[in-house]
């Protein structure tokens, strides 16, 4: 397993900020469709902020009450930083992973078990304890399309490699 | 879970030939919100409450001239160690009380506060409140009182609202309003200064937040236990929408 060299690592992760932040968006794009057909009754941050953030602001009354007047806007930018953050980890996965083809979905699909399997649980929000699997299967594909877009077609993650001209996907880089 | 896992046995006393002011003095260096009065005969058992200092001031009353044993919180206030806290809840949501004295075969072993009963619950029982949102229980017929205004005014229409805190407006236009609760009341008249010169905006709570109206009412309750708070101020976009007090909790969880 090859982890890229770390004077590439800080371009590589603004790459992987800036890709993320855009498939955060796109992903955000997407439930404003599930959410208002009903699919979608609370998305993960929105979730977060109304069942467990008081704790952490209930002694600082401004921030609560800005949180309170503008949760629209927070809750989006809290996904979008949280996306970000997703790109630049992503950036930084080994080579040999980043060469698969379902390198993004894989990853979107990762990002999505860690809510459901730990963050929800841990965090003991209602969506841990509620059976939703239409709302489970919504959230499934929109974390699959934040991958897609956020890995596009890897290349940007491996500059130095040549472009695929054909073959098999997963044998993209095999001579690398 | 039963009233004597929550109480508190160390009892507060008050004597009821006390002037209130004194009794008030006392109950803020005490950090309380009751004291138990002892009338000095076989029934000595009386409560007075910040609710009932309010309730003096807002009636025109002197709070450095008149006695305890005049300021009474009325009707049955208390309960038995053996009561679940449900029954313990619902004793005080019927009489509007947050205090109950706690007997033992006529013996007070401690006093419950409705804090005492919204902690237990949020400890032990807080999934029940995870779906629930504030909206659901606030309170949206909203008591306004100006800066200007004294605190015997204050009081007045606190009093004549059967309201335990009211919003006071920012000078700033969206910026966030504060409140004056009838624990700022106690704390005036603890300090011995005179109602009737005081100002609402220089007795502003110190203890508050805010929350929007869709968020869980298990946050709220647990806000007000780990903050302290009487009342949280409920806020969205348009501005203020509601106020939330443990007793509107308490209310929402017995339905």
């Amino acid at each position: 397993m090859k982890f890229p060299a770390s004077n590439e690592r800080p371009e590589r992760m603004m790459s992987g900020v800036v890709r993320g932040t855009v498939a955060a968006m796109t992903m955000s794009a997407l439930r404003q469709v599930t959410t208002g057909l009903g699919l979608v009754e609370q998305t993960p941050p929105d979730a977060i902020l109304k069942e467990r953030a008081f704790a952490l602001i209930v002694r600082k009354p401004r921030l609560a009450f800005f949180l309170a007047r503008r949760q629209v806007a927070v809750v989006e930018l809290a996904h979008w930083v949280y996306g970000a953050g997703g790109g630049a980890a992503f950036a930084l996965l080994p080579r040999s992973f980043l060469d698969k083809q379902w390198a993004g979905p894989a990853y979107g699909l990762a990002t999505w078990a860690v809510f459901e399997l730990s963050i929800a649980p841990v965090l003991g929000l209602e969506q841990a304890t509620k059976f939703r699997p239409v709302e489970r299967l919504m959230f499934a594909m929109d974390h699959l399309l934040y991958g897609v877009i956020l890995a596009g077609d890897s290349q940007w993650v491996m500059p130095e490699q040549p472009r695929r001209t054909g073959g098999s996907p997963g044998r993209r880089h095999a001579g690398a | 879970m039963r009233v004597r896992e929550v109480m508190t046995g160390d009892l507060f006393t008050v004597a009821a030939s006390e002037v209130v002011g004194e009794a008030a003095r006392k109950m803020i260096e005490r950090w309380v919100g009751s004291a138990v009065v002892d009338r000095g005969t076989s029934d000595p058992l009386g409560i007075i409450t910040e609710r009932d200092i309010l309730e003096l001031v807002g009636r025109g009353g002197d709070a450095r001239a008149g006695y305890v044993a005049d300021h009474l919180a009325p009707g049955s206030i208390r309960a038995a160690p053996e009561w679940t806290l449900e029954r313990a809840a619902e004793a005080m949501i019927a009489g509007g009380f947050r205090h109950l004295i706690v007997l033992d075969e006529d013996r007070p072993v401690g006093i419950v506060s409705i804090k005492d009963i919204v902690g237990a619950w949020t400890k032990g029982r807080v999934r029940r409140l995870i779906g629930i949102q504030i909206r659901e229980a606030m309170n949206r017929d909203l008591l306004n009182i100006g800066r200007d205004e004294t605190l015997r005014h204050a009081a007045r229409q606190m009093v004549e609202h059967g309201a335990g805190a009211a919003i006071v407006e920012s000078l700033r236009p969206k910026a966030a309003p504060g409140i004056i609760t009838d624990r700022d009341v106690l704390k005036m008249v603890a300090s011995g200064q005179d109602p009737d010169e005081e100002r609402v905006g220089d007795h502003l709570s110190p203890s508050m937040t805010f929350s929007a109206p869709d968020w869980s009412l298990k946050q709220a309750a647990e806000a007000m236990t780990s903050g302290g708070f009487q009342h949280v101020v409920v806020v969205d976009g348009s501005g203020t929408v509601g106020i939330i007090s443990m007793l509107d909790i308490v209310r929402r969880w017995l339905d």
